[in-house]
């Protein structure tokens, strides 16, 4: 049994030549607050998006994948978060490729006092306030002239398209109206349209046989939002909980010829995502401690049990609860669960509100996702005390071998750091200063950037 | 055949449970026309145990008496549920072969209450859990086989007369207590017999359509894949799901109502599209006719159109008007995107004492609640469009006028409909021990006839 239960956590990459001759592209693509229930492909009667049915047809569908984080920052791993160690920057710097990143949303959380949201190209703030009903239209036409300079190249690429859809508020430029779903439906669909765009340039230039493309979202629906805020389907609540609504998201992986298209039931993490194009990408990383594996063998040889379990931490971990849920196999403990106002206040579902406060379950509820993905039966029989004997020691596992990261968060925040267009956010008026001065006149590069901004690294 | 053929994704029962659903689909008429309901309490769901007195009307047309009549060929394979008793079988009311059992196929002590026959065409051949087995320990029954082999040999021998056929193939394995054959159980990742049962039944529609493109009659053949009603939410861990619908199986929310239904038919149905024409079940009829180039009766109401110009052209027919009855109760009406709740009802308080949930996990206060709730003076709208799932009521209060507008119109449909609505002669009242599978026809070959005792009729009790 101790065997049976080492943690395959921290294990050093070993990079074998997964695809020894051409290393692939990667086409990343993220959507914001998609939850489960929101594509037609896993069920919602009024979605309506072509191009990512298409794709997913021709894909290898994750159905048991996992977003690290029930919110957006820690989930995309942009930044180190509080336990995540690896972020998408160190496969940039790694590998050395061309590296496009769109700016990181931050409509939706603005606050009074805060900047108007910028639009940077490189490390150069384009535009601010950037306009978002035409920013999708930006993006889309952006990554063709990339991929346009890409077929010239020998040099095998990198793409991350991040897009801001679907959260809320949704825009959706020549699409608005256009789906019945209303503004969650519309902004699906420019999404959609700008992916289907994009995936036929690469065709057109010869790409796309040779192009790996992942498609994932970063947490579960913005339940608060209403109608407005996305649909996790048949899970239980949505985002900023750790029940599968918050954490579950569609996951579904294109890579022509070396991929066959079907549905995996495997276990699989945003966290296996680096990992998985670093193997396949023959890429060595500087970093290696990682809670990611590569999924390389699961696709490619037909492996199993690439990744056996997974531990789920709250939006604000703590050290004394975390974690507050495993997945082992099919199986998933709650040690701790707590409602969220992102999950809905008025939601039907009480274990979804804010009022349902950090609970610590004495005896861990434990579900059997196959049967009851909807996390409605917790079990009770005598096998589930063996059951639930194990997940408690997976868990103590977890906690013993977590090295926390000191927290970004807890850095606290200053206004000066904040991007400002062409000056330093030192400026008065602020924040109204930090906006461009008039359309078209585009700053220099701004060499005062703040840290956090320089998120791109050139060839 | 989803991605061969077309999903229309607004597609509704005509009731929330098996009997009233399946006759108004063979009528093209609603349940409170066609005569399948009680009013022996307001807005009950009532079918047909092997107590019922009743069945189908023999004044309902239905459709494979009409389709036969115009040279179709007609079989029905699994389960009936129009009526056990001798003057509703299948074969009195426009089969030409029968396969399969009257009633659902609960298990019965053979003394206090027989266990239910399974016929082949007049007579009985067994009974479940008899001759035809369904071991309820390990959720194995090879009764889905059974039916799997009469279709395909069916659709060989009907299809080599190059004659016209309508198939009617009632699978129930996936219904409680669920079973799946030897060779199918435990092959599921869900891990329950009702997962099993699903991958059976998907595998057997497989090999039907195989079957049809070898026999190059995929071009002259409409396949339509639909269920009855939403999933029985009560069976817990063995149920299946209406996901993102509210409820499921005896509710008038879209749990209980909205059904799967693909159509396939490869070069006449584009291919891979989803449509959102509204549509029920009782559609079925006016499209079968439609296609079969056969005219619909002119003496009674349907409640059907054709579906042709959705599924062959794309054509939309925004007028469809969608009625949600529990029994004799007209709970909610939908039109376009908007669906109006004029009642509603989750769950009697005397079941969910007993653990009996239609809407497990759920509390919207006054709306899914354990006592019927009268919402004519304010009813409860949603823009089922935006909000498949039903969360959030499009208040009075908070959108003035979409609300008067949708609401407006909602009430005119109503009212329209309840003026000239003649209702059918209730057929679910009346109950008689009598009347359950004693004796059915061909019990003495098989020297299987159970002693029938004294007749008492009594009003049906249906507690939900």
């Amino acid at each position: 049994m101790e065997t049976f239960w080492t943690l395959k956590l921290f294990f050093v990459f070993v990079l074998g030549p997964a695809i020894c001759e051409t290393r692939p592209n990667f086409l990343l693509i993220l959507a914001d607050d998609l939850g489960y229930g929101d594509l037609e492909t896993n069920g919602h009667p009024t979605s309506a998006a072509p191009s990512l049915k298409k794709l997913h047809s021709e894909s290898l569908v994750f159905s048991n994948f996992y977003s690290a984080s029930a919110v957006c920052s820690p989930s995309r791993m942009l930044r180190q978060g509080d336990f995540l160690r690896f972020s998408i920057l160190d496969i940039t710097r790694a590998f050395q490729l061309f590296v496009m990143i769109m700016p990181e949303p931050c409509f939706g959380q603005c606050n009074n006092g805060d900047v108007s949201c910028p639009l940077y190209s490189n490390t150069t703030i384009v535009e601010q306030p950037t306009s978002l009903p035409d920013l999708t239209q930006k993006y889309t036409h952006k990554a063709i002239l990339e991929i346009e300079r890409f077929s010239k190249s020998e040099d095998p690429f990198f793409m991350y398209l991040a897009y801001h859809e679907t959260h809320h508020p949704q825009f959706a430029g020549d699409f608005r109206n256009a789906s019945s779903r209303g503004s969650f439906g519309d902004a699906l669909m420019e999404m959609d349209h700008s992916i289907g765009k994009i995936i036929s340039a690469l065709k057109k230039k010869n790409l796309l046989n040779n192009t790996l493309i992942f498609f994932t979202s970063d947490n579960g629906p913005s339940l608060m939002r209403h109608e407005r805020g996305g649909s996790a389907g048949l899970f239980r609540c949505g985002k900023d909980t750790t029940w599968e609504g918050g954490l579950r998201v569609p996951a579904f992986l294109y890579y022509p010829v070396h991929v066959q298209p079907g549905i995996t039931h495997e276990l699989a993490s945003t966290l296996d995502v680096t990992p998985t194009i670093l193997a396949l990408a023959n890429v060595t990383s500087r970093t290696d401690v990682s809670h990611g594996f590569d999924l390389s063998p699961l696709f490619l040889n037909h492996s199993q049990e690439v990744r056996q379990s997974l531990a789920m931490f709250s939006t604000e971990p703590k050290k004394a609860f975390e974690p507050y849920a495993i997945r082992y196999k099919h199986f998933k403990s709650h040690f701790y669960t707590r409602g969220s106002s992102l999950s809905d206040d008025l939601n039907f579902d009480h274990a979804c509100r804010s009022s349902s406060r950090q609970e610590k379950h004495d005896q861990a509820l434990i579900f059997d996702l196959s049967v009851d993905p909807s996390e409605r039966y917790d079990l009770r029989s005598p096998e589930a005390r063996k059951l639930r004997g194990q997940m408690e020691q997976l868990r103590q596992e977890y906690r013993a071998n977590v090295t926390w990261a000191p927290s970004e968060m807890a850095k606290g925040q200053n206004r000066h750091l904040s991007p400002c267009c062409s000056r330093p956010a030192t400026c008065e008026p602020f924040p109204d200063c930090c906006d461009c001065d008039e359309e078209g006149s585009f700053s220099s590069p701004n060499d005062r950037l703040p840290e956090i901004s320089v998120i791109s690294v050139g060839p | 055949m989803v991605s061969e053929g077309m999903d229309m994704t607004s597609f509704y029962t005509a009731a929330p449970l098996c009997s009233p659903s399946r006759a108004a689909m063979l009528s093209g008429r609603l349940p409170i026309r066609n005569g399948l309901y009680s009013d022996n309490a307001f807005g009950r769901n009532a079918y047909t145990p092997q107590d019922i007195v009743g069945g189908i009307a023999s004044s309902e047309i239905l459709l494979q008496e009409l389709l036969r009549k115009g040279g179709y060929h007609t079989k029905l394979i699994g389960k009936w549920h129009l009526g056990h008793r001798a003057p509703y079988h299948p074969l009195k009311r426009g089969f030409n072969e029968w396969y399969g059992a009257p009633n659902v196929h609960f298990q019965y002590d053979g003394t206090t209450a027989p266990n239910i026959p399974v016929y082949k065409d007049q007579n009985m051949i067994g009974r479940f859990y008899e001759g035809i087995a369904i071991n309820l320990t390990t959720g194995i029954s090879e009764y889905t086989q059974h039916l799997g082999e009469e279709a395909l040999e069916y659709i060989s021998r009907r299809g080599r007369t190059g004659k016209p056929f309508f198939l009617y193939w009632n699978p129930d394995s996936t219904h409680a207590p669920s079973y799946a054959s030897a060779r199918f159980r435990g092959r599921s990742q869900r891990g329950t017999a009702y997962g099993d049962a699903l991958i059976e039944v998907d595998d057997i529609v497989g090999k039907m359509l195989d079957l049809l493109v070898n026999h190059k009659l995929e071009n002259d053949t409409l396949v339509v894949l639909t269920s009855d009603n939403g999933a029985a939410l009560v069976s817990k861990r063995e149920a299946g799901t209406n996901a993102p619908f509210l409820c499921g199986k005896q509710t008038t929310f879209e749990g209980g109502f909205r059904t799967p239904a693909f159509f396939w038919w490869p070069n006449k149905i584009p291919a891979g599209n989803a449509s959102s024409q509204v549509g029920t079940q009782m559609d079925l009829f006016a499209t079968f006719l439609d296609l079969a180039g056969l005219p619909m009766p002119r003496d009674r109401v349907y409640d059907s159109i054709s579906l042709k110009p959705a599924l062959m052209n794309g054509d939309l027919d925004l007028e469809k008007v969608v009625f949600f009855y529990r029994g004799n109760g007209l709970f909610a009406v939908r039109k376009g995107r908007f669906k109006m709740h004029l009642w509603t009802w989750r769950t009697p308080q005397e079941e969910l004492k007993r653990g009996i949930d239609y809407c497990p996990n759920i509390h919207m206060d006054g709306i899914v609640s354990a006592t019927q709730v009268n919402h004519t003076a304010e009813p409860i709208l949603f823009d089922v469009d935006n909000d498949p799932e039903e969360r959030y009521p499009i208040r009075p209060g908070n959108s003035p006028t979409i609300y008067e507008t949708a609401v407006g119109y909602l009430k005119k449909v109503v009212e329209k409909h309840q003026q000239d609505l003649v209702p059918g002669k209730p057929a679910l009242n009346y109950c008689d021990p009598a009347v359950e599978n004693w004796a059915p026809p061909g019990c003495e070959d098989l020297d299987d006839c159970l002693p029938i005792p004294a007749s008492k009729v009594v009003i049906c009790d249906w507690p939900h």
